[in-house]
């Protein structure tokens, strides 16, 4: 069957969420070479301090780059998660900073609470970094873009000299998840 | 092709990483295509390592050499690649040159700028109508239009509308597109469908009924509304888009013969309201962003303009040059204008192909600032002097700005003053609807009716002005429409009228301001009560309401100040959690704690704190902005003093010593209500108070010798004395105890000094302090004669002793040393120390006399208990006495006692200590609670928390019995010293 995976990154304005979308369907289209669109909010959406991206990685064309049924969830406000947990899969992935509650409205979801801004802030000094933080959870959460090739697409889109920073907090993002899927795995086998 | 392969390569690492993408491609197949031209014998037909002004024939001598679809998408992706890259190269070296010879010359920039725009133009489209052929498959393709909406320059991405003609053609073109799109992605640069992804329908193109469709809907917003109006064809059918323009984007015109240009209002609306939010957003201090600085404003502004002055163009370098043909008269802000943009474009532009395709540029971020460097100097910032090439190009960046600015703020005007005299809500704002007979409408509801242009619409500035307008009625009008609807109705439309606040919150707080600030009966009241808790419920729903909150007190701190003095004390809770307790991302959003500070300054102070916080800082924004950084509040009214001589008038003067009394008594309560601790916020408060006193007595004399036309005192004469607490350099008084003396008996100077002190009194009390002068009853006068006052505390009467306290405690803050010195040598000498054990006997009597008191109070009142400030005060007083010591009664008097009396070191550190407890205790129940000396346990919670007690449910009653357990044992160590004063 022909693969289409529909990621939708949602938060406030300044969190880097459409770069960090851009960042994954380079990695995806480019490095990858599997097809993918993106697409994000702008109006006056954007401008009362929300926002969303949202990509769409295929082996086939792709015609529209927008799709109502999402596979994962990336999200880093309650607004945002209340807005947009109902057009997740039931059998869907949730990445949500630790801020944010999940309740009742997960279920049945694969639920990662990841605390994103604090790993961001503590283990990379900026907070500004949430974005990659979350795109090396993202990289071990779901598969479907080889880490390699998102950390190709990070490095084209940094500025020089900032290249180790960045791929750091991707890598601590990565680490991070890998915690909790370790946790996961445990969990079941008890 | 190594060779030529690992020259681009390194020429490209002076460019940004994003260009990595491009090599990747270009190696990825430079190789096969070289073969494939080398084998056709078109390879010298083709220019691979510079830059081509053939494209399009290239491009297509390339098709001819592929074997298949494939590869004919492959090399056309490495040309694109190659030509990018060399384009880019290109600018690079033409900005070097060009500018090398007229550095800063944004003439230059503008003309470099424009040929950067049709190179990528035509690059891109050369290579999408290729694309698209190939996707096509030679069949022939529907009738569409693709449309480029966006910064033709922009590499980022590149915006589009497409239009197509028949309602059954968009699968095919979707499917061409999709591809297309895909394509682009991967190989040159990716597309962005905002348009048509607006109309919906899930797809990438629309067809004219589709976008008219929304039109009517009103499902559209200004954002959109611009993106059409910038678009130019890239390719497809001219016609087509030119029907677009007659259908869809015209209406947004300025029409004279038209009575109701609704679109056209609307888009204004939506406009000014974009420009306003842009200009008074908050920047990140480590950031720039010249799309959000100047850019976005500057050309949504110039897209507004067009409208109303027709100009069809779309470029906004060539709608400014229309627009100076057009409107003569503000030739000097297009010109202002148009060398912002193109500094700005210019910079951005290399910025983006040098460094990254980033909007924000984080100058903290490693490496940046000597990329932002480098870029200053291609663009002609030399290093001058002491000033490095960057800062020096920052500076000029500021510098653009704040002229762009400036320039910005007379075309809104202008187009302000058009959209009023074109409204289509004037019949509603002038009464001709509602002063009608027989109206029998609502104007809450009509106003919201008549107003609904489109989505995110949110200035009304002019309804604003209507309803704050005192004679125009508008205001009753409003509000009794509003409170006449059902409570159900009321909500919904009390819901309507705050829905703007998440575009734009400042109109919003604005408008519940004026209805608040006028309310002056149960109706208003009410209406306001209701709004301001809609708006409370609204900001709950905004996705990041610190971010939110944090621009609003940065852009509106008047009206957020006004609205947290107006709302209930409920209410303000609800508002201080919205805004202080949720969840937020730190180090995301912007920085809050201006927001915190004047949210926990209404929440958490006395009245007797707000008394001089409501009285001075709505004069002063800035005080506003600033609460968080005390620093800052005392560098702006160390200003304010040295500023008063500068002042023309002598009221001016006046009244801003009062501000200046006014605005240090907030800032120094701010620093107690910090925990900063008595002993720096007695000496700051002392230090303000004195230098208030000291200038106001200047002016007076000033005022009473220019209302009298002669002067008759000299400072030799005249001795002004602070008492009570003031003199013991105790802060946070309710009163100003004061003695003026005179060393004459002339009944004329007398007059003359007590009109002065009347003058003083009449300004102090504009203060909210009350002045108190200790021997005005006893003399009938504010001014006591010298020898008056030395028979007074000679004559030894039954309660003399507290007027010889007062003089004891007095510290001197007008007059001569040598009044002093007469002072002390001829009264306070003779009359009290050398009368000690009367007047300790005195002392000691009342004291026990207060003890004895049997009110229930009295253990819980912080200045008059067993071991409080009084006993405190006495205790000094009588030792003062017994050592003949001029200091002022102050913590430091309690140290030196101990050189006096080794054997009580430790207590009189105990008392010193205790003295800093329970001053503290006092300040901040003071400024926090209530300005009672009477301590109540239950509201001791604020106060313990910023004397270090914690914030859980225990902590009041912990600060509580730690008070009587102090002042207990205070009281025995004091009643121990007193006993030993005479032994």
């Amino acid at each position: 069957m022909a693969l289409r995976y529909s990621i939708r990154l949602s938060g406030a304005g300044g969190h880097g969420l459409i770069q960090a979308a851009r960042i994954l369907a380079e990695a995806a289209a480019i490095y990858d070479n599997k097809n993918a669109a993106e697409s994000c909010s702008y109006g006056p959406e954007s401008r009362g301090n929300a926002s969303r991206a949202e990509i769409i990685i295929s082996d086939e064309d792709i015609d529209y780059p927008r799709g109502d049924s999402i596979d994962l969830l990336v999200t880093t406000t309650q607004e945002a998660y209340d807005k947009y947990i109902g057009d997740l899969k039931t059998d869907g992935i949730i990445i949500t900073d630790s801020n944010v509650a999940t309740g009742a409205t997960a279920t049945g979801r694969s639920v990662y609470l990841a605390p994103l801004t604090e790993i961001a802030e503590k283990e990379c000094g900026r907070a500004s970094l949430v974005n990659i933080v979350a795109l090396g959870f993202i990289a071990q959460v779901c598969t479907i873009v080889r880490e390699e090739s998102i950390c190709h697409a990070i490095l084209a889109r940094v500025p020089k000299m900032a290249e180790e920073e960045y791929i750091k907090a991707f890598q601590a993002g990565s680490k991070a998840a890998a915690r909790q899927l370790d946790g996961k795995t445990s969990g079941s086998g008890k | 092709m190594k060779d030529h392969l690992s020259r681009l390569t390194e020429r490209t690492s002076a460019l940004g990483n994003y260009n990595r993408k491009y090599l990747h491609i270009i190696t990825k197949n430079i190789d096969q295509l070289t073969e494939a031209l080398e084998r056709e014998g078109k390879f010298d037909r083709v220019h691979l390592w510079n830059y081509s002004l053939e494209i399009p024939g290239e491009m297509d001598t390339i098709l001819e050499c592929a074997t298949d679809d494939a590869q004919k998408l492959d090399f056309l992706g490495c040309y694109y690649a190659l030509q990018f890259l060399n384009m880019n190269l290109r600018t690079v070296d033409i900005v070097k040159l060009e500018l090398a010879s007229k550095p800063r010359d944004w003439w230059v920039g503008r003309r470099l700028m424009l040929e950067a725009g049709r190179m990528f133009r035509y690059l891109t489209k050369s290579y999408m109508e290729r694309l698209l052929e190939i996707f096509l498959e030679h069949k022939p393709a529907p009738e569409f239009v693709m449309l480029g909406v966006g910064t033709r320059a922009d590499q980022d991405d590149i915006d589009l509308g497409i239009v197509h003609r028949k309602p059954e053609d968009p699968e095919v073109l979707n499917h061409v597109i999709g591809r297309l799109s895909s394509e682009m992605f991967k190989k040159a640069t990716r597309l962005h469908f905002h348009l048509s992804e607006h109309v919906g329908d899930k797809s990438l193109t629309a067809t004219m009924d589709q976008y008219e469709e929304i039109l009517y809907k009103g499902a559209y917003n200004f954002v959109i509304v611009t993106e059409m109006l910038g678009a130019a064809t890239i390719l497809g059918s001219n016609e087509l888009h030119e029907q677009f323009r007659q259908r869809v984007t015209n209406r947004f015109y300025y029409d004279p013969k038209n009575r109701a240009n609704r679109y056209h209002e609307g888009y204004l609306r939506g406009i000014l309201a974009e420009i306003r939010s842009l200009l008074t957003r908050l920047k990140a201090p480590e950031t720039i962003n010249p799309k959000d600085d100047g850019l976005r404003a500057i050309k949504t502004l110039v897209t507004a303009l067009k409208l109303v002055y027709g100009v069809d163009k779309v470029i906004a370098w060539n709608i400014i040059d229309e627009l100076k043909e057009k409107n003569p008269e503000r030739l000097p802000q297009y010109h202002d204008l148009e060398r912002t943009l193109s500094f700005f474009e210019l910079f951005r532009h290399l910025y983006q192909i040098m460094v990254a395709q980033d909007e924000d540029i984080d100058l903290s971020e490693p490496g940046v600032e000597a990329l932002v460097a480098r870029i200053a100097l291609i663009i002609g910032f030399d290093k001058k002097g002491v000033v490095s090439a960057k800062d020096f190009m920052l500076v000029n960046y500021y510098e653009q700005l704040e002229r762009a600015t400036d320039a910005i703020a007379v075309l809104t005007g202008d187009l302000k003053g058009h959209l009023h005299s074109v409204s289509i809500l004037r019949p509603i704002f002038s009464g001709e609807i509602h002063k009608k007979p027989g109206y029998k409408g609502n104007l809450a509801v009509d106003f919201i009716r008549a107003s609904s242009f489109s989505e995110g619409i949110t200035y009304w500035d002019d309804f604003l002005e209507q309803l704050s307008r005192e004679s125009s009625g508008f205001y009753k009008e409003f509000i009794e429409s509003c409170y006449r609807l059902p409570k159900r109705m009321q909500t919904k439309i009390g819901r309507v009228y705050v829905s703007g606040t998440r575009y734009d919150p400042q109109s919003v707080l604005r408008f519940i301001v004026i209805i608040g600030e006028r309310a002056s009966d149960e109706p208003s009241r009410k209406v306001f009560e209701v709004i301001s808790n809609l708006f409370i419920d609204e900001l709950k729903h905004l996705p990041d309401v610190a971010s939110s909150l944090a621009h609003l007190s940065h852009s509106s701190p008047t009206d957020l100040n006004r609205f947290l003095s107006l709302i209930t004390w409920e209410a303000l809770t609800r508002f201080s959690a919205v805004a202080l307790d949720r969840p937020t991302l730190p180090g995301l959003s912007p920085d809050n704690r201006q927001l915190r500070a004047l949210v926990d300054v209404h929440h958490q102070s006395s009245h007797f704190f707000k008394r001089h916080f409501h009285q001075i800082l709505n004069k002063y924004p800035v005080f506003i902005k600033n609460l968080h950084n005390n620093d800052r509040l005392r560098e702006i009214t160390d200003g304010f003093y040295s500023d008063l001589t500068s002042l023309p008038s002598l009221s001016e003067r006046i009244e801003r010593l009062g501000d200046y009394y006014d605005l240090e008594f907030v800032r120094v309560s701010l620093l107690a209500m910090a925990g900063a601790g008595c002993e720096r916020t007695d000496a700051e408060f002392t230090e303000f108070c004195d230098n208030y006193t000291l200038a106001l007595y200047e002016f007076c004399l000033r005022d009473v010798h220019l209302s009298l036309g002669y002067c008759l005192l000299t400072y030799d004469q005249l001795g002004l004395y602070a008492t009570g607490g003031h003199a013991r350099e105790q802060g946070f008084d309710d009163d100003y105890d004061l003695i003026v003396i005179l060393d004459s008996e002339d009944e004329e100077k007398i007059d003359y000094c007590n009109k002065i002190v009347a003058k003083m009194n009449t300004h102090i009390l504009k203060r909210g302090i009350l002045p108190h002068h200790r021997f005005a009853d006893h003399f009938a006068s504010y001014t006591v004669s010298f020898d008056q006052l030395a028979n007074h505390i000679s004559s030894g009467g039954p309660d003399v002793f507290v007027d010889q306290s007062q003089l004891l405690g007095s510290r001197l803050l007008v007059g001569s040393s040598k009044l002093e010195q007469k002072l002390q040598r001829e009264i306070i000498t003779p009359c009290v120390f050398e009368r000690t054990d009367l007047y300790i006997e005195n002392m000691k009597q009342e004291m026990r006399s207060r003890h004895s008191r049997e009110e229930e109070e009295l253990l819980d009142n912080i200045k008059e208990c067993p071991g409080g400030l009084r006993d405190i005060e006495m205790l000094q007083l009588m030792y003062k006495v017994r050592y003949r010591i001029r200091d002022p009664l102050t913590r430091r008097l309690l140290l030196r006692l101990i050189e006096f009396q080794p054997a009580h070191a430790e207590d009189f550190a105990f008392v010193e200590s205790h003295l800093n407890f329970i001053k503290n205790l006092r300040d901040l129940y003071r400024l926090k609670v209530a300005a009672h000396n009477v301590i109540n346990p239950e509201y001791l919670a604020p106060v313990a928390a910023t004397m270090g007690y914690g914030d859980d449910d225990q902590a009041a009653e912990k600060l509580y019995q730690e008070f009587l357990k102090r002042t207990a044992r205070a009281s025995k160590v004091i009643q121990r010293l007193v006993d030993d004063i005479s032994s």
